[in-house]
């Protein structure tokens, strides 16, 4: 159960960073996205849920975060970006 | 990210680029047997219809092992090894220690005894004759087989995917340290600019999330393959003047003051609960040193407990039964590098924590194959419109990255109809062969590129929706049955076969709009 919610509450913040990334934004030539210090600020926000793992002394569920926020983090990336390719 | 000077960026690039295209492709087989091999259990299971849940260990084996240990050659209890087999079948293996030609092998007699504890089977032999693959383990000794040494002799097969595994560390570092904006492009995929910018982006990103795995696989992997082909032998030589022998007697060992005098062994059902008890599992494999000797002693080995990485292994007492310590993977105190030894199986299986870590693992084994993929495929786009044509390269990339699951799938199919024959050791690398032949022709005879992948898009599509009704139709375990003896995995398989394979059918079907550009190699990841 650890590492569900540990990749949830990762991936909910992975997706953020992801909707509000400039660059991304950029390149659909939409404006606006998240400030440098927002982003940093959720970024470690993400990182958080992995550090609680370790913290409660679960190295399995650190490293299947760890994995599970990557594989996350790509699928988001697959997702944000398939939704706003041009048809 | 790290800054490096114009020059050895370019170094760099190059170093990334040969590195996985004089490798990629064979990394690529490694990879992609061993994101199978993930689950090589449970695909050990779904194709041999097993339904049996209850461990061997957990079954009485005490008097059995006396039983036979009274009807086998006294020179034979120096070592006895017990383990699982087929359907939780109890495996026993009393042997000595033998040289043959300057390494070291194993000798004696194995027995199978079933789960009613009756003799299924006895052979007498060395470790190597005895323990090929089985009639029901044959498609899961392929898969792994293929992802350890690529069915090359030892230890060649073992150096070359430990070479491969280095290479797949090198080409992670150069990608790290060519990628200036790791973190500022870590969700840009561009879809509608220029071709090497969209495989770009493609590979960088899968790359990206996935390189914490890349480090951790490449360098676990390489670590078996050079363990025992080239560390050992280079530690047995400084320090053991190349005994090996010694070596492993000094690593793993139990020191202690030999005691040569007869006494039975304690009771070996009471040891196998308490073990249970201790490690909170069952033991996946005993061994038993000194079978009936005053200083036998009986080590059992397990999962990592609940939350923890680390194996565990617990030593006992032969002749008493009593429990003695809890046993480092290597020396005989706890160390940090004995830590680490011990969780790099972990960590390479993703078997620590059950199908949750097994499925983590499996999916970042499918973002590698993309990455390399992705890989090949920005390397061509690179250099298309070059003097020299690369079209044949484009065509090989293809043939590998489909064909290898094509024949996968052909050796599967070939199980299951075989296996009921007891002829599935045969056939199961016999089909690999055909079907990897018969891609190969393909790709050589077919004009057209995009028609080529579509056909082998087509054949992995249909071979994944043949599977699950070939099994059932061949006597394996309907669901219900399955499920009710807790063999979930069996109908789960065959669902996630049957969706992958609808899902593939539907991605090949013609479009309206067809271009002359092949499929894009790397839809399933999409």
């Amino acid at each position: 159960m650890l590492p569900f919610l540990a990749i949830l509450v990762s991936w909910a913040l992975i997706a953020s960073l992801c909707a509000g990334d400039p660059k991304r934004r950029r390149a659909l030539r939409t404006t606006g996205g998240q400030t440098p210090a927002t982003r940093r600020l959720i970024a470690a926000a993400a990182c958080l849920p992995g550090l609680l793992c370790l913290a409660a002394g679960d190295p399995a569920a650190f490293l299947i975060w760890l994995g599970g926020s990557g594989l996350a983090g790509w699928a988001t990336a697959l997702w944000f970006n398939r939704a706003a390719a041009p048809r | 990210m790290i800054h490096l000077s114009k020059e050895k960026t370019k170094l760099m690039v190059a170093v990334h680029g040969w590195s996985g295209i004089l490798l990629g492709l064979l990394l690529y087989a490694v990879v992609l047997t061993g994101t199978a091999a993930v689950f090589a259990e449970e695909v050990g299971i779904w194709s041999a219809g097993h339904v049996r849940t209850t461990s061997a260990f957990a079954r009485p084996l005490d008097s059995a092992i006396r039983d036979l240990a009274a009807h086998t050659p006294e020179r034979f209890h120096e070592g006895v090894n017990l383990f699982e087999m087929g359907d939780h079948d109890l495996g026993v293996y009393f042997h000595r220690d033998e040289m043959a030609g300057g390494r070291p092998i194993t000798r004696g007699v194995y027995y199978r005894i079933d789960a009613e504890g009756r003799l299924a089977s006895a052979q007498r032999g060395t470790d190597e004759e005895i323990f090929g693959p089985s009639n029901d383990d044959a498609l899961k000794t392929f898969l792994v087989d293929t992802h350890v040494r690529l069915h090359l002799p030892n230890p060649w097969g073992l150096l070359l995917t430990g070479i491969l595994g280095l290479a797949m560390l090198v080409a992670a570092i150069s990608g790290l340290l060519i990628h200036r904006h790791l973190l500022k492009d870590i969700f840009t995929l561009r879809r509608s600019a220029n071709p090497v910018l969209v495989d770009r982006d493609r590979h960088s990103v899968a790359g990206t999330w996935s390189l914490p795995f890349a480090f951790v696989l490449a360098f676990t992997g390489s670590f078996f393959s050079f363990y025992g082909t080239v560390g050992v032998p280079i530690v047995a030589m400084a320090a053991f003047g190349g005994d090996v022998g010694a070596l492993n007697e000094t690593v793993y060992g139990n020191p202690g003051k030999a005691d040569p005098r007869p006494a039975p062994v304690g009771n070996l059902d009471r040891i196998m609960a308490d073990a249970t008890r201790r490690a909170g599992g069952v033991p996946t494999f005993v061994g038993i040193e000194k079978f009936g000797r005053a200083d036998a002693e009986i080590t059992s080995y397990h999962q990592p407990a609940a939350g923890d990485l680390e194996p565990a292994t617990l030593l006992y007492r032969g002749a008493t039964g009593q429990f003695e310590r809890v046993k480092p993977a290597i020396g005989t105190r706890a160390s940090a590098g004995g830590s680490l030894v011990g969780i790099m199986a972990p960590m390479h299986f993703g078997n620590f924590a059950g199908l949750l870590s097994k499925a983590v693992w499996f999916a970042l084994g499918f973002a590698m194959c993309y990455v390399s993929l992705t890989g090949f495929r920005l390397w061509l786009v690179r250099r298309r419109g070059e003097a020299r044509s690369l079209d044949w390269l484009d065509r090989t990339v293809t043939t590998v990255a489909v064909g290898l699951p094509v024949a996968l799938i052909a050796s599967a199919v070939a199980f299951i109809i075989a296996m009921p024959e007891g002829t599935a050791v045969f056939w199961t690398p016999a089909a690999f062969v055909i079907a990897s032949a018969a891609v190969i022709a393909g790709a050589a005879l077919m004009r057209s590129p995009a028609a080529f992948e579509r056909a082998l898009w087509l054949a992995m599509a249909i071979g994944m929706l043949i599977l699950p009704p070939l099994r059932l139709a061949l006597g394996g375990p309907g669901w219900a049955a399955a499920i009710d003896a807790g063999q979930p995995i069996i109908p789960a398989l065959d669902l996630a076969f049957l969706a992958a394979g609808g899902w593939l059918t539907w991605r090949t079907k013609p479009r309206r709009a067809v271009t002359s550009e092949p499929l894009a190699t790397l839809m399933p990841a999409e």
